[in-house]
């Protein structure tokens, strides 16, 4: 058996299930499988069967994939023991669909009663304002611009990949895609998680009322926090990326400095997770019925562009709503355009 | 300023929605909560907040600025201003005086008592 064959996809799968397992509890009390239910319902007997019978499943395709892994390492598939991965989360995505649909039948009466707070959107900011934004974007365009003035004096058999004790091991003929591609794919990043930011900002809901409101403010606070820290995380790792060839780094040095930043991400994360099992009762101001497979929004009657996610912290975007057709695309331009530009 | 002030809207009510938001509105520029000066937040942000079509409230606010509550001359941005109200007219205080009869005698059969009924009304009083 080849052990590198196996060794990450097994811990792929492994760290795909735990997760999957998780998600049933990663929310407000209120929702089960992306169902507003009443908060007893969780304890009931029939809550704690989907529980079980969803688990089971999961666990279960973890298990196929792991078998799955452990046959391609032996036989030398690569190929195979990496797509062992989709396994479990196809699985698991089987899993939730059918714990959704058995829980759709217990679902709770949707409160008729909604509320708003009457302040105006100037109260409405990017945090720390449009420049502290832009800052990520400046260091890695800085960065480049500093590659790109000192292009010949960049050696001609040109870095791309380190190894983990700081020496490059792949190298590529010097040119400007590969002076600049990291550049490139880092302000395509930046802008996907500030489109993000901004789409949450100005086309998500404040707030449902009472204990929910208090609940979706400090969640889409939260969530906008944590999008900023994650623009000046990976604008530093960006501008550490871009300027590698040039920076002589030891391991350690290059481990500091690209993994730091991103911890600043992990512990923000983990104050979302923890605030997303907050027992909380209510529902979340969307209609039951426009939610498919318990976790695609489709609702043209809502103004709302993005809505809170039902399985796991974060928002989604309503798929009613023309704009997210526009968005979808716009998107996915964005992440194919550095590939389209490397190639 | 705009403090705490909410606007609620109840889905189930027979009362249209964008009446909801307006009677909410005009009683709490009436009762002072709102300001003169205030801001009301634009008509694309309530409707996301309270999950109603773009039109709904836009329909609201255009009610209220045509009785002079409100000014949404200015681009998007919809602000509380200083109402002159004229002296009332024989007919419409015949027309009220005819409306809180009405509301007495219904408060009266529900069980309420004339002084329970009058601190209601004065309680409400701005």
């Amino acid at each position: 058996m080849k052990w590198e064959y196996f060794a990450a996809p097994a811990f792929a799968v492994a760290l795909s299930a735990g997760i999957f397992s998780l998600l049933p509890k990663l929310r407000k009390r209120s929702l089960y499988f992306g169902v507003t239910v009443t908060p007893e319902f969780r304890e009931s007997d029939e809550g704690r069967e989907i529980a079980r019978l969803y688990l089971s499943m999961v666990w279960c395709g973890a298990a196929l994939a792991l078998i799955l892994s452990a046959v391609a390492a032996g036989q030398g598939w690569p190929v195979v023991a990496g797509l062992s991965m989709l396994l479990v989360v196809a699985v698991a995505f089987g899993a939730w669909v059918m714990a959704w649909a058995r829980t759709r039948s217990h679902a709770a009466q949707a409160e008729p009663v909604r509320s708003a707070p009457l302040i105006g959107e100037g109260e409405e900011q990017v945090p720390g304002g449009w420049l502290t934004a832009l800052v990520p974007y400046g260091a890695v365009v800085c960065a480049a611009a500093y590659m790109a003035l000192h292009f010949d004096e960049l050696p001609q058999r040109y870095p791309v990949h380190w190894g983990i004790s700081g020496q490059p091991d792949r190298w590529a003929s010097k040119d400007w895609t590969a002076v600049l591609a990291p550049a490139l794919i880092g302000v395509g990043v930046l802008t996907l998680i500030l489109v993000n930011l901004l789409l949450i900002l100005r086309a998500a809901r404040r707030g449902a009322g009472g204990e929910v409101r208090d609940f979706g403010t400090r969640h889409r606070r939260m969530n906008v926090n944590l999008l900023a820290t994650t623009m000046w995380a990976l604008g530093a790792v960006f501008t550490m990326v871009v300027l590698l060839p040039v920076l002589q780094l030891d391991g350690w040095r290059m481990f500091a400095f690209l993994a730091g930043p991103p911890l600043a991400i992990v512990v923000l994360a983990l104050r979302m997770f923890k605030l997303s099992t907050e027992t909380t009762g209510g529902s979340d101001g969307t209609p039951e019925q426009c939610w498919k497979l318990g976790s695609i929004y489709y609702n043209p009657a809502d103004p709302a562009l993005m809505v809170e996610k039902r399985s796991g912290p974060g928002f989604t975007l309503n798929f009613g709503h023309r704009l997210s057709w526009l968005i979808m695309g716009g998107l996915l331009l964005l992440v194919l355009a550095p590939l389209l530009v490397l190639k | 300023m705009n403090g705490e002030a909410q606007v609620r809207i109840d889905l189930s009510s027979p009362e249209p929605a964008y009446r909801q938001i307006a009677g909410q509105v005009r009683a709490l520029i009436v009762e002072g909560a709102l300001a003169p000066g205030a801001t009301l937040p634009a008509v694309r942000r309530l409707a996301i907040d309270l999950g109603v079509h773009f039109n709904t409230v836009a329909e609201a606010y255009r009610q209220l600025a045509e009785e002079g509550h409100i000014d949404v001359s200015h681009g998007r941005v919809a602000r509380v201003v200083a109402r002159q109200v004229p002296p009332a007219e024989p007919e419409k205080v015949a027309q009220y005086q005819a409306r809180l009869r009405n509301l007495l005698a219904e408060a009266r059969s529900a069980g309420l008592t004339r002084e329970q009924f009058r601190e209601l009304f004065e309680g409400d009083e701005p």
